[in-house]
């Protein structure tokens, strides 16, 4: 795996450069509504990443994702409103606090495996949002938080404000290109290869000497902490925390965008969430099924393409290179 | 002092008694193997000695530590290595990567989050080595469901010994072999270090005669002999229930 990762990065040596390239060209070249669009899709492919931590390499399907996506935005609202928007305070808070919604649930969660774990991380979800509607006096109850600050980077006398689309689109670039940098060294690591054993075989795994138990924790926490920080990123960039983050459709469509970019890898996730944000975005000014056509879809790769779009581009490539 | 000691050992599974008051003392550095005809509740005292099943009865010591409640990765830290009588590997991962999982078990960089795996030079020291004990250096970047059955079976083997176990539980090793690879996988296991305890369920004769300092014969869960192989080999009750008579 990382034998192939490695030359994968050989042979795509520019890949990486093109890519930022893109990312910073992206607001000179194209409108404020692409702008916009580019921002919301580039904080789900992180959230795609994170969710893939447990779906594609450690085998824990969650369904679920969305209470650590929408916890993270509503603390992160909570801060800005009443404490300050300084991301250097409000991001270290986020994460604590889904580190520590993710150990409590995690505790629960992680006794159980397959479709358990899946209805398990579904039921917790719902029971946070079903929170966040009923709690009016912290939440603001089905309104959500309203009235977030614009966010800014403080030390001292010293600030910059990410006010204005173009400012926070940066903002969301770095913390998109860190996060990324991050998942991708973690799954490369001897964590990341014990997290495939686990997805593997956790019984032999266990008999090598692997407490699998706290790998499976720690996976839980680090993709919970992530999903937290984009989460916060989201309710910035609409300056409102809203119930609907914490939904399971929310949860859903990251799953699907996992499946169809490709579980196990790290760039179909982000590519699968792009491709389905571009979707939404786009076929959903035409048509008000495009839920159904995005189902059709998901159905079509599931049967046709388990792999996902990064499934079908291997097959391609080792098809090319096969002799005859 | 004993590596093992299996005291009044009993795993029922229902009405079935796999397991029954088993009794065993394994010296440091013996060689012993566990015989006994299909049924007998051999892999059932490994999966309890390894810890996958927990007993009915009795107690389990490994060195001095009684070790009955541990889990099984706490009995693998402490040096306690297996092979399945099935084979159990990583089947999305490659050879050296299976092996390289196994040989980051037993270090304190298995839990490193943000270095790449192959980046410790001694950990790749020791995957290359047991790529060679087990002529799988050619196969090292395969993934594990294109391995022959008996590379598999090799494969298990690595694994288990990747950790420098100190007691080394093998549950048939060489069954479904060739006899090329029976022979090689004998070599191996008989130039472990003597130090190394060694339990190995086997059905092959010539393999228990090569490898095993004592037997133990099990029958309908329960030890019916004990003794060096020439003593158990003309054991009149052995002859008769094992060999069915034919020895
Ligand atoms: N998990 C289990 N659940 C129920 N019964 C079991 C289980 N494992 C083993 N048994 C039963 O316990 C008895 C002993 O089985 P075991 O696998 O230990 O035998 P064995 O000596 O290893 O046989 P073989 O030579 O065929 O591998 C058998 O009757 C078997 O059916
Ligand atoms: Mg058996």
């Amino acid at each position: 795996m990382t034998t192939s990762v490695a030359r994968a990065a050989r042979r795509n040596r520019w890949a990486v450069p093109a890519l930022v390239l893109a990312l910073v060209a992206v607001p000179f070249v194209l409108g404020t509504f692409e702008v916009s669009l580019a921002t919301t899709a580039l904080i789900f492919a992180v959230l795609a990443m994170s969710l893939d931590l447990l779906v594609g390499y450690t085998g824990l399907v969650s369904l679920g994702h969305a209470a650590f996506f929408g916890f993270g935005g509503y603390v992160a609202a909570y801060t800005a409103i009443h404490l300050t928007g300084n991301l250097l305070v409000v991001l270290p808070v986020v994460a604590a606090g889904t580190a520590l919604l993710a150990v409590v649930l995690g505790f629960l969660a992680l006794r159980t495996t397959g479709v358990y774990f899946l209805m398990l991380t579904l039921a917790f979800g719902q029971m946070l949002f079903g929170l966040a509607v009923k709690w009016t006096p912290v939440t603001g109850g089905s309104d959500g938080l309203a009235g977030v600050p614009a966010p800014f980077v403080g030390i001292g006398p010293m600030s910059y404000a990410f006010t204005g689309r173009v400012r926070f689109y940066y903002l969301v670039v770095v913390a998109v290109l860190a996060l990324g940098w991050f998942l991708i060294r973690v799954v490369g690591s001897p964590f990341g290869h014990a997290l495939v054993g686990i997805k593997d075989n956790e019984e032999r795994l266990a008999s090598l000497g692997y407490d699998t138990w706290r790998y499976k924790m720690a996976a839980y926490v680090l993709a919970g902490v992530v999903a937290g920080v984009v989460g916060a990123l989201f309710v910035f960039f609409n300056r409102h925390a809203a119930p609907e983050n914490l939904f399971w459709v929310v949860s859903g469509e990251v799953l699907l965008m996992v499946i169809i970019g490709g579980a196990g890898t790290m760039y179909g996730p982000a590519l699968g969430a792009v491709l389905v944000r571009l979707f939404e975005s786009y076929v959903s000014s035409y048509t008000d099924r495009w839920q159904t056509l995005l189902g059709l879809l998901f159905v079509a790769f599931v049967l046709f393409a388990p792999g996902g779009i990064v499934g079908v581009i291997r097959r391609r490539r080792n098809r090319g290179r096969a002799p005859g | 002092m004993d590596a093992l000691r299996v005291e009044g050992l009993t795993r029922r599974f229902g009405g079935v008694v796999a397991v029954h008051r088993v009794s065993l003392d394994v010296a440091e550095g013996e060689r012993r193997a566990i015989i006994g005809p299909n049924g007998a509740g051999k892999t059932t005292l490994f999966n309890l000695v390894a810890g996958k099943l927990s007993p009915s009865e009795g107690t389990i010591r490994y060195r001095d530590t009684d070790i009955t409640g541990f889990a099984p990765h706490q009995r693998a830290r402490l040096g306690i290595g297996r092979t399945f009588q099935r084979t159990n590997l990583f089947p999305s991962l490659s050879v050296c990567e299976n092996i390289r999982l196994a040989v980051l078990a037993q270090t304190d960089r298995a839990r490193r989050i943000l270095v790449p795996v192959e980046r410790f030079a001694d950990v790749e020291d020791r995957v290359d080595e047991l790529l060679d004990d087990f002529a799988l250096a050619h196969r090292a970047t395969t993934e594990v469901h294109e391995l022959s059955y008996g590379e598999q079976r090799q494969l298990e083997i690595a694994l288990a010994l990747a950790g420098r176990p100190s007691l080394l539980l093998l549950d048939e090793p060489t069954a479904g072999m060739s006899p090329a690879e029976t022979s090689s996988i004998t070599e191996i296991i008989a130039g472990l270090p003597r130090e190394v305890t060694l339990l190995v369920i086997e059905h092959d004769m010539e393999v228990v005669f090569t490898l095993a300092d004592r037997i133990s014969v099990l029958h309908h869960g329960e030890v019916i002999a004990e003794g060096t192989p020439v003593e158990v080999r003309d054991d009149p009750n052995v002859v008769e229930v094992y060999f069915g008579g034919a020895g």
